[in-house]
C-alpha cells in the first residue's frame, strides 16, 4: 500500500537523483561555464604572490586555452588592440603585466552558452567586469568566447572583446 | 510572537511581499549603482538608480532620456544619454552636438571639450548616446551609435 509518508520519500530520493546527475554529468554548456569562470579566477591575481606561483599561475591560465588560440583585445583601457595566437603569447603576456594585475578582480557575468555537439564546440556570450581593489572604477568589456573540446576537456579557442556602442 | 495570532496568514503575506518586490525589482525597476564620472554632474559616481525595464514597452526611446544599455547582458550597464534619433545625423563639432545640421541644446552639460565627430546618419533602429562629462578627452569617452535592442530601459530620475 502506498502511504503518503511513501510518496514523500519516493519525491525526495528522485529530487536527490537528479541533484547527484546534475552534478555528477555536468552538461557541456555547464562544462564550458565552469571552464571560463576558473580562467577568470585565475586572471585575477591576489596581491603578495610569490614567483614561483606567479609562474604557476601564467600555466594555468595558459592551459586553459587551446594550443592555438585566437585573442582579440581591442579596449581603450588596456592600450592598443591586442592579439594573441599561442598559449606561450598568452604566458608571456601574462607574466608582462601581472604587476598591473595584482589586485584586479575578474568576474564573467550574463553568460549564455550554445553548443554544437556535431562539431564539440561552443559560442559564448558574456560581460568581464574587471575592478581593482582599492578603486572604485568599473572596466565592463562585453566579450565572445569560442570553446573547443579536446580529449573530453573545453578549451578556449578564442576570444574576442565587441563593443555595443560604436561610433 | 512574530508573525501574531494568525501566522499562515501573515506568512502567505509575507510570501506574496517577497515575490511581489523580486518580480518589480528583477523586471521592472532595476536597481543599480552608477560607477565612474561619464554622466557627470547629472549622476555621480555611486549613486543609486533604477532602470525602469518597461519605460519603452509602448514608446520609443527619445532625445534627452537617460538609458542603461546592456552588454552581454543586464548585471552591468552603460548610462548614457540618448541624443540621437534614428535616420537623424549626428555630428560634434567644437564640443557641441549638431543634429541634422542644427545645434542641440544641452543644459544639462557643465563644461565642454573641443570634440570633433565627422556627421553620421543613424539607421532605421540606431541610436546616437552620449554621457553627460564631456570635460575629458573624447577618445577616454565612450560614445556613439547603439542598436535599438541593447537599450534596456529608462533611468526613473
Amino acid at each position: 500500500m502506498v502511504t503518503k509518508k511513501n510518496i514523500v520519500v519516493i519525491v525526495l530520493l528522485a529530487a536527490l537523483a537528479g541533484v547527484l546527475w546534475w552534478f555528477l554529468f555536468p552538461s557541456d554548456a555547464r562544462q564550458v561555464r565552469s571552464q571560463l569562470k576558473e580562467t577568470a579566477k585565475l586572471v585575477s591575481v591576489p596581491t603578495g604572490e610569490s614567483l614561483l606561483a606567479r609562474a604557476t599561475r601564467a600555466n594555468n591560465v595558459a592551459g586553459n586555452f587551446s594550443p592555438a588560440p585566437e585573442l582579440i583585445l581591442d579596449r581603450s583601457e588596456i592600450g592598443r588592440p591586442r592579439l594573441i595566437t599561442s598559449r606561450e603569447e598568452i604566458r608571456q603576456y601574462f607574466l608582462g603585466a601581472h604587476s598591473q594585475l595584482v589586485g584586479t578582480r575578474v568576474e564573467l557575468l550574463d553568460i549564455t552558452v550554445a553548443v554544437d555537439t556535431k562539431t564539440e564546440t561552443a559560442h559564448a556570450e558574456l560581460t568581464a567586469k574587471v575592478t581593482h581593489a582599492g578603486q572604485s572604477e568599473v572596466w565592463a568589456w562585453p566579450v565572445r568566447v569560442e570553446a573547443v573540446k579536446v580529449e573530453g576537456e573545453w578549451l578556449v579557442s578564442r576570444v574576442e572583446t565587441f563593443e555595443v556602442i560604436e561610433r | 510572537m512574530w508573525f501574531g495570532r494568525h501566522p499562515r496568514k501573515a506568512l502567505v503575506r509575507l510570501l506574496a511581499v517577497a515575490i511581489g518586490a523580486f518580480i518589480i525589482f528583477k523586471f521592472v525597476f532595476v536597481p543599480a549603482f552608477v560607477a565612474g564620472e561619464s554622466m557627470y554632474p547629472s549622476y555621480r559616481d555611486g549613486q543609486f538608480i533604477f532602470i525602469n525595464r518597461l519605460a519603452y514597452l509602448i514608446k520609443e526611446p527619445g532625445r534627452g532620456d537617460v538609458v542603461g544599455i546592456a552588454l552581454a547582458g543586464r548585471s552591468v550597464m552603460y548610462m548614457k544619454r540618448v541624443v540621437g534619433l534614428p535616420k537623424e545625423s549626428i555630428a560634434i563639432r567644437g564640443g557641441s552636438v549638431y543634429i541634422n545640421g542644427s545645434v542641440l541644446p544641452e543644459p544639462y552639460i557643465a563644461g565642454r571639450f573641443p570634440w570633433e565627430e565627422p556627421p553620421v546618419t543613424l539607421e532605421e533602429r540606431q541610436y546616437f548616446v552620449i554621457g553627460d562629462n564631456r570635460t575629458s578627452d573624447q577618445e577616454l569617452h565612450l560614445f556613439g551609435r547603439v542598436e535599438r535592442r541593447y537599450i534596456s530601459g529608462k533611468s526613473l530620475w
